[in-house]
């Protein structure tokens, strides 16, 4: 059933956009430009009074339903697509796991052991697992209200890998010219809270949420890769995991999936489940306050 | 004429319209339907999605534009965008010639 007024039918797509995770602003604000022009030509073709212009106008878009269908195929991809995501989402996940035990379990370094194939090849998976999800994500494609795909992926591109560079410091002291910044010093914990912060803002400002985690998770894999690579050791890629060194890598990996989790939680695919969570506790609520009224 | 058969060329349709100048969907729906002499009448919120995927391809760029105290998003063609639109445009010659003599109906 299409609704009759354009209010209503704005309302509808603007909630099914949301529901499906859509850049509903957007989209709301062209199909109302779309339905006025409409229902102006109408009006002045056909002389029918104002709300039926509108409604002729309604028709003619077709249902909210439609649309939304076909925008969700376009950011999300077809089944294929989402099947790779969500295998891609299992892997990610499974991978970080491992890597966390590897970093807790060894009470020494893990070079030479079982642990560091383990590690090699969860953070192989883990890399392969990211790619996929950004490539069949084309939600992040797609530009943002007044802003360039180019422009915005820059600046939220280059502090997420800075901060992966900074994280990769395992091991003594980063000589910049006349700056000198001794890793586990107030000034590295600055660049690093500074850096997640410019990655953090440059994502809220492209207006996607779920951006903010992937950048701490891209920050964390390339300080993992990049591990010792400017220490005055040996660089050693994915190594470093139980003697401590790996650390930083980690704790960016761990606050990734902490923001990953976060905006998922929020956001509106989770919208029915919260609100039924919500009519579940009022209920409780009420039952416990009626049992602790007594008959 | 069948609203599938448009669809599987409305890429080629959009980028031919948007390709003639800046625009916005209500003008690009209305400019295809007085080009095709009223024959192509599908849904209008059917070229939203198609202008999506094509600002997502790189095929065209958007931007918001204040009309009469509304906002308007206007669309125009990238140099990848023409580009595309040629390509389009030749192999639809070619598809409609080839079909045109198995048919046989002058192209």
């Amino acid at each position: 059933v299409i609704p009759f007024s354009a209010q209503a039918y704005l309302a509808r797509l603007a909630w099914l956009a949301r529901s499906q995770g859509i850049d509903s602003e957007r989209l709301e604000q062209e199909v109302s430009d779309h339905l006025t022009l409409a229902a102006q030509k109408l009006r002045s073709e056909t002389a029918c009074n104002p709300s039926e212009a509108e409604r002729l106008a309604i028709e003619a878009f077709g249902p909210p339903e439609t649309l939304v269908r076909s925008m969700v195929e376009i950011t999300r991809g077809g089944t294929m697509n989402r099947l790779v995501r969500l295998v891609a989402w299992v892997v990610a996940a499974a991978s970080t796991a491992v890597l966390m035990v590897a970093q807790v379990v060894p009470s020494t370094g893990v070079a030479g052991t079982g642990w560091e194939v383990a590690i090699v090849v969860s953070a192989v998976a883990l890399a392969a697992a990211l790619l996929a999800i950004a490539l069949t994500s084309g939600r992040w494609l797609l530009p943002r209200a007044g802003r360039s795909t180019g422009r915005w992926l820059l600046l939220w591109v280059v502090p997420s890998a800075l901060l992966g560079v900074v994280g990769a410091w395992g091991y003594g002291r980063i000589s910049l010219g006349p700056v000198v910044m001794h890793q586990g010093g107030r000034l590295y914990f600055a660049v690093i809270a500074a850096l997640g912060l410019l990655a953090a803002g440059a994502a809220k400002a492209a207006g996607e949420r779920s951006a903010i985690g992937a950048a701490f998770l891209l920050a964390g894999a390339l300080s993992i890769g990049l591990n010792g690579a400017f220490d005055i050791r040996p660089w050693q890629p994915f190594g470093g995991f139980g003697s401590g060194n790996a650390n930083m890598g980690v704790i960016l990996f761990l606050t990734g999936w902490g923001f990953v989790t976060v905006s998922w939680l929020a956001g509106s695919r989770t919208g029915p489940a919260r609100a039924r969570f919500g009519s579940w506790l009022v209920s409780a609520g009420r039952r416990l306050a009626t049992d602790s009224a007594g008959p | 004429m069948r609203v599938d058969l448009i669809r599987g060329h409305l890429d080629l349709l959009v980028l031919s319209v948007v390709g003639s100048g800046v625009t916005h969907g209500y003008a690009i729906v209305e400019e295809l339907r007085r080009r095709s002499r009223g024959e192509f009448d599908l849904p209008e919120g059917t070229v939203y999605p198609a202008l999506y995927r094509l600002e997502a391809a790189g095929a065209l760029v958007s931007d918001w534009l204040e009309v009469g105290g509304r906002r308007r998003r206007v669309y125009r063609l990238t140099g990848r965008g023409r580009r595309t639109l040629e390509g389009k445009a030749r192999e639809w010659s070619t598809f409609a010639r080839a079909v045109s003599r198995v048919i046989g109906q002058p192209a």
